[in-house]
């Protein structure tokens, strides 16, 4: 009891209560500031290793530019990029992602091999556009495919169809003009982006030529030249930052999909061999006595569990859907259903 | 002690609120300029004018002709596995037409607008025949290059005054060389191509410089649509402007899309869709 007494009488002289006290308030200013506001400032570095930019992959990516976005803590980006470009409309979807990423944090992009097309594009987005010497960029263009041949299709008449178009969408020379709008559209993304850096001529720009990182330096087409720490340094430079912890986002979106995957799907685990191989218009097929793409032992399998607990599957949905192969979303539709698409991609010699 | 002094440590209770706080923020400072040197300042957002996007387009033309009408036959090859279809030549046929020549084809017509393949002795054979009576041959992008004899037999046919008609086109696979040779012709490799004026598309040219020759009277501006350039030890007929350029060849500007052979009697062109439908139309695409 004397003892405790004495502890409370040393504790109540003013030093000892004084240094306690600025324990506490340290304590509070750390919790604070990290835990609080504004925290530690994080460098996110996405890793996008030889990509065709296509709908899945603009998810991917999509996916890690939302969690840098929406991560308060995460003060700059770097992008290690790496892609020939693809198709039109995703790389554009990639370029606006970029854009609307750039309005709330620095975006460093680092082009490494390759970022031709499309790909360069989605660069045209970031606050500041770095390459190696090495690096091979811009290949700006489009290639639009098909066009319909020189000499049109004969008329049928076994459809009713409203309109000289109706069915290929134009004349050939009407597809052309649409080729040069892209290619315009293009153009003008670089054009305005780059702004003043721009030291050659867009006819140049439009040969879609690709340039070295050291020509590509020359005229204007990037902002410097370095490997990733020099992108890290120069994002948290845009940042504001001066001691940054670095963030692996291929890693951590990883880790927050199977979280949220586990959380949906609960104990449920697939037989390793069926994994993959078989979606739900496969099943229904299977139901339906038809043959599917997956390989015999895995059709094998699931007819075998498809006897077993049928009654289950029968509330599979109908063919067709999201996604679903045109031919099979429209079985009796009497044509072969194949749109033109267009392509922002550096395509190479074959050699 | 000073007023701070005596607030802070004037009473306990003051002391106990005060005294975290302070640190707090002294440590909460020091952390923001450990940390941060600055904030961001995101750029703006530059408009993307699209809806200034234009494409060039060059203007139809109605096309009345009052040709002299004249009388012969003109055979189009068809035996060479040539790379055109028949519904490519409406235009020119018929313009053969209005001037009362009569076309035939040589070569078997599958009736899909192409020609069956044939082997070298028949094709000798049709060439020989059906040259014996033509007055001009019309070889469109032969897929089969010209033998040895089938040159010998063309050489004859255009020594005793006969018209021979080249036409390559870019797009196509060609052995046309073979047979331009023959006659001091070269369809050179790759494409011309603008940035600066051109229809639709860059590969899309136009030609307003002609030299004065019966065949490009009247001509002002044709619209080539993918053409390739023709040397030749004879005239030009036609070349282009400082803005067009080849994608293979390079140190021979202007190029020559239109050409005649030395004697004047081989025509040579590099594009076939200039005279396809709606090509034909633009310009002075049909005159001449």
């Amino acid at each position: 009891m004397n003892k405790i007494s004495a502890l409370g009488r040393f504790i109540g002289t003013w030093y000892v209560s004084t240094v306690l006290l600025i324990a506490v308030g340290l304590a509070i200013g750390s919790t604070v500031f990290f835990y609080a506001y504004p925290g530690k400032p994080k460098i996110a570095v996405i890793d996008i290793p030889f990509t065709v930019i296509d709908d899945r992959s603009v998810f991917e990516i999509g996916a890690m530019l939302d969690y840098v976005r929406d991560d308060s803590s995460i003060k700059g980006v770097v992008i290690s990029l790496n892609s020939p470009g693809g198709g039109a409309a995703p790389s554009e979807e990639l370029f606006f992602e970029m854009v609307r990423l750039r309005e709330k944090k620095p975006v460093v992009v680092i082009m490494e091999d390759l970022v031709a097309s499309g790909g360069f594009m989605m660069s045209m987005g970031a606050n500041y556009a770095m390459a190696k010497p090495s690096s091979f960029v811009g290949g700006v263009g489009v290639i639009l495919s098909p066009l319909p041949p020189v000499v049109p299709f004969e008329p049928s008449d076994r459809e009713g169809v409203t309109g000289p178009f109706k069915l290929n969408g134009g004349s050939r020379r009407h597809f052309v003009t649409m080729t040069e709008q892209l290619r315009q559209a293009f153009a003008s993304i670089v054009i305005t982006e780059r702004g003043d850096k721009l030291r050659t001529t867009k006819n140049e720009i439009l040969e879609g030529n690709l340039y070295t990182g050291v020509e590509a330096m020359q005229v204007g087409l990037i902002d410097g030249l370095g490997g990733q720490t020099d992108a890290i340094r120069k994002a948290a430079s845009l940042a504001g930052v001066a001691n940054y912890e670095l963030v692996d986002v291929n890693t951590e979106v990883s880790r927050v999909f199977n979280e949220k995957l586990e959380r949906m799907n609960g104990p449920v685990r697939f037989e390793p061999n069926l994994s993959g191989e078989f979606s739900a218009s496969d099943i229904f097929a299977l139901l339906n006595g038809q043959s599917t793409g997956a390989p015999t032992e895995a059709s094998t399998l699931l007819k075998g569990l498809i006897t077993e607990d049928s009654d289950a599957l029968l509330t599979l949905p109908p063919t067709g859907g999201i996604g679903a192969d045109p031919a099979k979303a429209l079985p009796d539709f009497p044509l072969s259903i194949a749109g033109p698409k267009a392509y922002y991609l550096y395509v190479g010699s074959s050699e | 002690m000073s007023a701070i002094g005596r607030f802070a440590f004037g009473s306990n209770l003051r002391r106990v609120l005060t005294i975290p706080l302070l640190f707090a923020a002294v440590y909460f400072l020091v952390a923001l300029f450990t940390y941060y040197r600055g904030t961001y300042d995101a750029p703006a957002t530059p408009d993307l004018l699209f809806e200034e996007i234009t494409t060039p387009i060059s203007a139809h033309t109605i096309f009345t002709e009052q040709p002299e009408i004249r009388s012969g036959v003109m055979v189009v090859d068809g035996a060479h596995d040539n790379e055109f279809d028949t519904a490519e030549l409406v235009s020119l046929l018929s313009s053969m037409a209005n001037r009362g020549i009569t076309v035939d084809f040589m070569g078997v017509a599958t009736g899909f607008g192409s020609f069956r393949r044939m082997t070298s002795l028949e094709r000798l054979e049709a060439l020989e025949s059906k040259l014996r009576q033509a007055g001009s041959l019309v070889v469109i992008a032969p897929r089969e290059p010209y033998t040895k004899q089938e040159r010998g037999l063309v050489r004859r046919f255009v020594d005793k005054g006969g018209r021979l008609r080249l036409i390559g086109d870019p797009t196509r696979t060609q052995q046309i060389n073979r047979l331009a040779e023959e006659f001091g012709l070269s369809f050179q490799p790759g494409f011309l191509y603008n940035q600066t004026d051109y229809d639709l598309n860059h590969r899309n040219i136009f030609v307003q410089d002609f030299f004065p020759d019966p065949v490009t009277e009247g001509l002002t501006q044709v619209a080539f649509y993918t053409v390739g350039a023709i040397r030749s030890s004879g005239p030009a007929l036609a070349y282009t402007d400082g803005n067009t350029f080849s994608t293979l060849v390079e140190g021979i500007e202007p190029f020559y899309p239109l050409v005649k052979s030395t004697r004047g009697n081989v025509l040579a062109v590099g594009d076939l869709t200039f005279m396809v439908p709606p090509q034909n139309s633009i310009l002075d695409n049909n005159t001449g």
